[in-house]
């Protein structure tokens, strides 16, 4: 069985080529980067930041371009005795770094160095009463945060957890249910393209897809592509690479994306590669950075881009991955 | 301040029994944090601290110092928390100072939940206790404040504190008028306080923004957030009103997403047919600065479809048909599979000969 796109895509020929090398070596020289402002800057983020760098890996086929036995390692220390995980050592467990975490695990196939029940336990808590969760154990609120606690559950076969209330986590997503079809980070928030496709994504992965008007709300995630190709999260706004994922991603879920111009979209992505440094900005003209350099790549893989390998768009890891732990038969 | 404010904190004798503790990176080269010097000596005094979860002055103040250099930091805003309410920290004070923080950061997740959090504590202890409201719209499961029940002097207290928090998020929308943070606390805060005056106020404020910039979608998704959560509720004056204001708006520039949307999503709300608008629409596709906006023929493909299914008339189907053509191969040609899809739907539609 392949694990690159089976029906790769056709691509304008006027595109730029996907600088595959080069972005390999980009992502491997992050770490050097000592002397960036950024990097000490976004500490908190370092566990967010090695599941982009190594999800890129993955997709470019280049899974051992980063040393995983380090990952791991490292991956280890920041797991706190309630469970969560740090965004860096000594930084308080986050639902955000704890997914991340579980991700780069799961598609590592080393789930066995740290302790799932705890992870579990840990998600569980944080879920309140309105069937929201919040981010940590202070309190904020965000539609994202359902997310990575279904996701999380579901990667490690937890869904079934009694002490999770199911129907009133769909009830909160459906509560953040706008009137232009999309959805907000809470109830009455602005719709918002990532904020759909976290929305999107859990109703997926708990099988309540029919709570959205698919035909409305896929309208609404088409009218995020300008004429440039590139697609925006909100009405007027920029057009952003990492809304390629965001956007194809949740139209692939309500099996709406050949609603948009693909090859246009395709131009943008590769139009937004540093050609000198490697590494994929948010457009054309500006800095990479690792974020976008994944979601780029990610995009490019679920428009087909031949030569990657296929990208799962609920999940964000190798499809082969979601297929070994057998999680491919809801979507 | 003290007198010792330009000497760095370290070597200020407070902190001469302190062991800073360094970063461990341990062995793996994959992340190691490049600190410069002064991130390093704070970070370094601030694990220490952190680690013996000492509740003091210097730690409050070590917090500030870390904040400022990295303000996404969640840990150490965490740790401000603790210390606030532990040390009875003047609580109006720490909003000046956020107010400060938001000026120079205003994206971070971390200074509006902060500001949040802050808020949240000032208001318990000055209000009764917030309840699930129970208004016909529904508003929210989240508590809020009785602010019906109120005494006079409490609702007078209430309103200033609102008035504060709204003024604060306005400062930060002159600069970012989309800044998804600022209107999400701005949500929190009107629901918060209850069922106060300031849902009316609101709607002025959301005119002026609207007329700054009428493509501004956070301020009409607010507009949407006041006029059907709000405690009027979406009444027949109030949807009337709404509608009119929407059509101004349209006509003023009419290839602008926003309003098209709060037009249909508004009527929907109040579960009035589409055709309301049928001759607004068609009246539109005479004006030369109209007739090509992709929204003028794509609601009016909608009201065609919607008359053709339930009155099965072949002319509307017919008119359809010719909206999903001119929307497909004329003025929204990026979306040209979309509008073939839209335009193959109406075959399935049964009309009368």
């Amino acid at each position: 069985m392949s694990i690159l796109n089976n029906n790769p895509a056709a691509v304008d020929a006027s595109a730029p080529e996907l600088l595959l090398d080069q972005h390999v070596k980009y992502i491997q020289a992050l770490d050097t980067k000592k002397n960036d402002l950024e990097y000490w800057l976004t500490e908190h983020l370092r566990v967010n930041g090695l599941y982009w760098g190594a999800t890129a890996l993955q997709i470019l086929g280049h899974p051992e371009a980063l040393d995983q036995d380090q990952i791991v390692e490292y991956l280890v220390k920041c797991q706190h005795d309630n469970g969560g995980f740090g965004g860096h050592i000594d930084h308080d467990p986050h639902i955000l770094s704890t997914l991340s975490a579980v991700q780069v695990l799961i598609t590592y196939d080393r789930l066995d160095a740290i302790n799932v029940d705890k992870v579990v336990d840990y998600i569980i808590s944080l879920q309140n009463e309105d069937g929201s969760f919040s981010g940590d154990s202070w309190g904020e609120v965000d539609t994202r945060f359902v997310f990575c606690a279904v996701m999380c559950l579901n990667l490690l076969k937890r869904l079934d957890d009694k002490r999770l209330d199911i129907p009133k986590t769909i009830e909160y997503i459906v509560r953040c249910r706008n009137f232009d079809g999309g959805f907000g980070s809470s109830p009455g928030g602005e719709s918002h393209a990532a904020q759909v496709y976290v929305c999107v994504g859990t109703l997926t992965i708990l099988g309540a897809l029919n709570h959205v008007d698919a035909d409305q709300l896929g309208w609404w995630l088409s009218e995020r592509q300008l004429k440039n190709g590139g697609l925006n999260g909100r009405p007027e706004k920029l057009e952003d690479v990492c809304y390629s994922w965001w956007v194809l991603s949740s139209l692939s879920m309500l099996r709406r994306s050949h609603w948009i111009d693909s090859e246009k979209l395709t131009k943008f992505i590769l139009e937004s590669q540093d050609t000198e440094t490697g590494g994929i900005a948010d457009r054309p003209g500006n800095m990479p950075d690792v974020f976008h350099t994944n979601f780029g790549i990610c995009g490019l893989s679920l428009l087909g881009y031949p030569g990657l390998v296929a990208v799962d768009p609920v999940y964000c890891m190798p499809r082969h991955v979601i297929q070994r732990i057998g999680l491919t038969d809801k979507h | 301040m003290s007198s010792d404010e330009d000497i760095p904190f370290h070597k200020q004798p407070k902190w001469a029994d302190i062991v800073p503790i360094p970063q461990d990176d341990g062995p793996n080269p994959l992340v190691p944090i490049a600190y410069t010097k002064e991130y390093s000596t704070s970070m370094n005094y601030f694990r220490a601290i952190c680690r013996s979860q000492e509740q003091s002055e210097r730690a409050f103040e070590l917090t500030t110092i870390v904040i400022n250099l990295s303000p996404s930091h969640y840990t150490v805003w965490h740790y401000r928390q603790t210390l606030l309410k532990a040390l009875n920290k003047d609580m109006t004070q720490e909003l000046e100072w956020v107010q400060e923080m938001i000026d120079e950061h205003p994206k971070s997740y971390q200074i509006w939940h902060h500001r949040q959090v802050v808020v949240d504590h000032m208001s318990a202890s000055a209000f009764p206790a917030a309840t699930v409201s129970t208004t016909p719209s529904n508003l929210h499961t989240v508590p809020m404040i009785p602010y019906l029940e109120l005494s006079e002097s409490q609702q007078k207290a209430a309103q200033e504190a609102v008035q504060t928090e709204l003024n604060c998020i306005a400062q930060a929308l002159v600069e970012e008028p989309k800044n998804y943070h600022a209107w999400s606390y701005r949500q929190w805060v009107l629901s918060h306080f209850g069922l106060g005056p300031w849902w009316e106020e609101e709607l002025g404020y959301i005119d002026e923004l609207i007329a700054v910039d009428v493509r501004n979608n956070s301020a009409w998704n607010q507009r949407y957030f006041v006029v059907t959560l709000g405690p009027k509720g979406l009444t027949d004056e109030v949807l009337e009103r709404e509608v009119q204001y929407a059509k101004t708006k349209i006509e003023r520039t009419p290839n602008n997403e926003s309003p098209w949307v709060y037009l249909t999503g508004v009527l929907r709300k109040a579960s009035h047919p589409l055709s309301e608008i049928k001759a607004f629409c068609e009246g539109l596709l005479q004006k030369p600065n109209a007739n090509f906006s992709p929204f003028v023929h794509s609601t009016l493909l909608d009201i065609y479809e919607q008359e053709a299914k339930q009155e099965r008339r072949a002319d509307s189907l017919l008119k359809a048909k010719e909206e999903a053509i001119i929307l497909a191969e004329k003025v929204d040609t990026i979306r040209e599979r979309y509008w073939n899809w839209r335009k193959n739907q109406l075959k399935a539609i049964a009309v009368e000969a």
